[in-house]
């Protein structure tokens, strides 16, 4: 079964998939065997998964068809296939991360994985990503010469080859929006604590944020509400329930966006710049209020702070995690475990004071655009790109998302992001929904 | 290593060259002097600002106003 009502199933949103699985149009097990068999023809080319279970999934499957049939849905994903970053930890799938040189799988589900599990997802297997500095063999769906971005490489190359509806990513400095923009999907990263960590290998205590990748703001919506929401295993996570499931789209105003115009517009290649511009445009035509925003000078200091406390971090935790008997080499990061307490603290002084100062920006606007990367994903699979433009949202836990922004001249996707305040997830992605109505999505990319 | 006065760019890498001799040797020290660069601009940069002082570090919690 590849197609349903004349379209193809792999093209499918979660949202629509949640719907036919519960009006009984679509059975689990023909959409899991058709994207495996997806996977099966295009994996050689784009290599996005470090441990498939088809046995499993399709294990899986076959129980949530055979409840769907009798009525019985266990949550709002029920029969919803999806990917998991290799960082997280899924029951019975190995953590490549862990970089362990024997065979070990997990004994047990990060919690946002139990979460996705208790509303009814299959998981079909873990996604590639960097370990141990070396970087992942995924490629880009858009152009196989090109990286797919990270460090979510897997995750965002899957969902972006339509070989998965949406998938689980993680994010320190830019890894989830950036493969996202790269493969021409959509992504988030929420507010600071908005999604458990539980179950996450780290790379910076302070900064991670757990992610989704997926083909609409409303499929990562319904995503969100699942697995958002408090977790007493994770003493970080925010009290807040999780955002409500459906954006109520009929009811979103034209927004007001602020146009960033220093520190993005310079580190942007002219392609990516034009296309912000143009889309700036746009929405101004769909009737947005369009301003332009100046931060202030001393945001320069986020970069900066941003390194040393992602590197302090990074170096405590591959302590842990490496051999001390190796030496140090350029890919670990245990040069910085000899950056002084003083200067990792003075970063985290600068990151509570620009995080402060920055939600002034906001008085005026809902949210402010900026490009998701400087441009389309680098040539190459020996980088996953540059995170420069989206690392200060993580260091200052701002949610951030990022949306199409179009086909660079060589072919390959740009990506446009979104900021808004703390806790401003729903709302930011109500905005992305309008936004992406009026610039529409990319199509799948042409693999053959 | 001060923070106050602001350091250099070359005061800083200076100081993690030498801790990176101490702990790994010469011939570590500079493979890493790309690694031990970045980080000391870093360090030089966050000693260049004089905060209010009444900003206190907030961790994972920067935000929640």
């Amino acid at each position: 079964m590849t197609t349903l009502g004349g379209n193809y199933i792999h093209e499918m949103s979660v949202c629509s998939i949640a719907q036919t699985v519960a009006e009984g149009k679509l059975k689990p097990i023909d959409l899991v065997e058709t994207l495996l068999s997806r996977i099966m023809a295009f994996e050689d080319q784009v290599q996005a998964w470090s441990h498939l279970d088809a046995e499993n999934a399709l294990e899986q499957a076959a129980l949530l068809t055979a409840e769907a049939n009798t009525g019985k849905l266990r949550g709002p994903l029920h029969g919803v296939p999806i990917g998991i970053k290799d960082e997280f930890h899924v029951q019975g799938m190995p953590t490549g991360l862990r970089n362990l040189k024997r065979p070990f799988t997990e004994p047990e589900d990060a919690t946002p994985v139990a979460r996705l599990r208790a509303a009814g997802a299959v998981i079909i297997g873990k996604t590639h990503m960097p370990v141990g500095g070396i970087m992942p063999p995924t490629r880009n769906p858009w152009n196989l010469h090109h990286t797919a971005g990270g460090t979510s490489s897997g995750s965002g190359a899957a969902v972006g080859a339509r070989m998965i509806p949406v998938a689980l990513g993680e994010q320190t400095g830019g890894s989830n929006l950036r493969p996202a923009a790269y493969c021409g999907v959509d992504a988030i990263k929420p507010t600071y604590g908005r999604i458990s960590r539980f179950g996450c290998l780290p790379f910076a205590w302070t900064m991670d944020h757990v992610g989704i990748i997926g083909l609409s703001m409303e499929d990562i919506a319904l995503v969100l509400s699942v697995i958002a929401g408090p977790d007493p295993r994770d003493p970080t996570t925010l009290p807040d329930p999780a955002p409500p499931a459906n954006l109520n789209l009929e009811k979103v105003k034209p927004p007001h966006i602020g146009v960033v115009r220093n520190f993005f517009p310079e580190r942007a290649e002219p392609a990516m710049q034009e296309a912000v511009e143009k889309s700036a445009a746009r929405l101004k035509e769909a009737g947005a209020k369009v301003s332009d925003v100046m931060f202030p000078e001393e945001f320069a200091f986020a970069w900066p702070s941003h390194h040393l406390i992602m590197s302090s971090e990074g170096a405590a935790f591959d302590t842990i995690t490496n051999s001390l008997d190796n030496k140090p080499n350029i890919q670990d990061r245990r040069p910085a475990s000899l950056i002084p307490a003083t200067y990792y603290m003075q970063a985290q002084r600068i990151r509570s004071w620009l995080s402060t100062k920055l939600i002034d920006v906001f008085q005026n606007v809902d949210a402010l655009l900026m490009p998701a990367a400087p441009g389309p994903a680098p040539e190459g699979i020996e980088s996953t790109g540059d995170p420069s433009l989206l690392s200060p949202w993580s260091l200052m836990g701002y949610p951030a998302i990022s949306i199409n922004g179009g086909l660079a001249p060589n072919g390959l996707p740009l990506g446009l992001q979104f900021v808004a305040s703390p806790k401003e997830d729903f709302r930011l992605l109500q905005l992305g929904a309008w936004c992406e109505n009026v610039l529409g999505r990319l199509p799948t990319p042409p693999l053959t | 290593m001060r923070l106050h006065p602001a350091v250099s760019e070359k005061e800083a890498l200076a100081f993690l060259k030498n801790q990176a001799i101490l702990f790994w040797g010469e011939e570590s020290a500079l493979e890493l002097e790309d690694a031990l660069k970045n980080l000391a601009d870093a360090m030089a940069a966050v000693s260049s600002i004089k905060l209010p002082d009444d900003v206190e570090p907030a961790f994972s919690r920067p935000v929640m106003v």
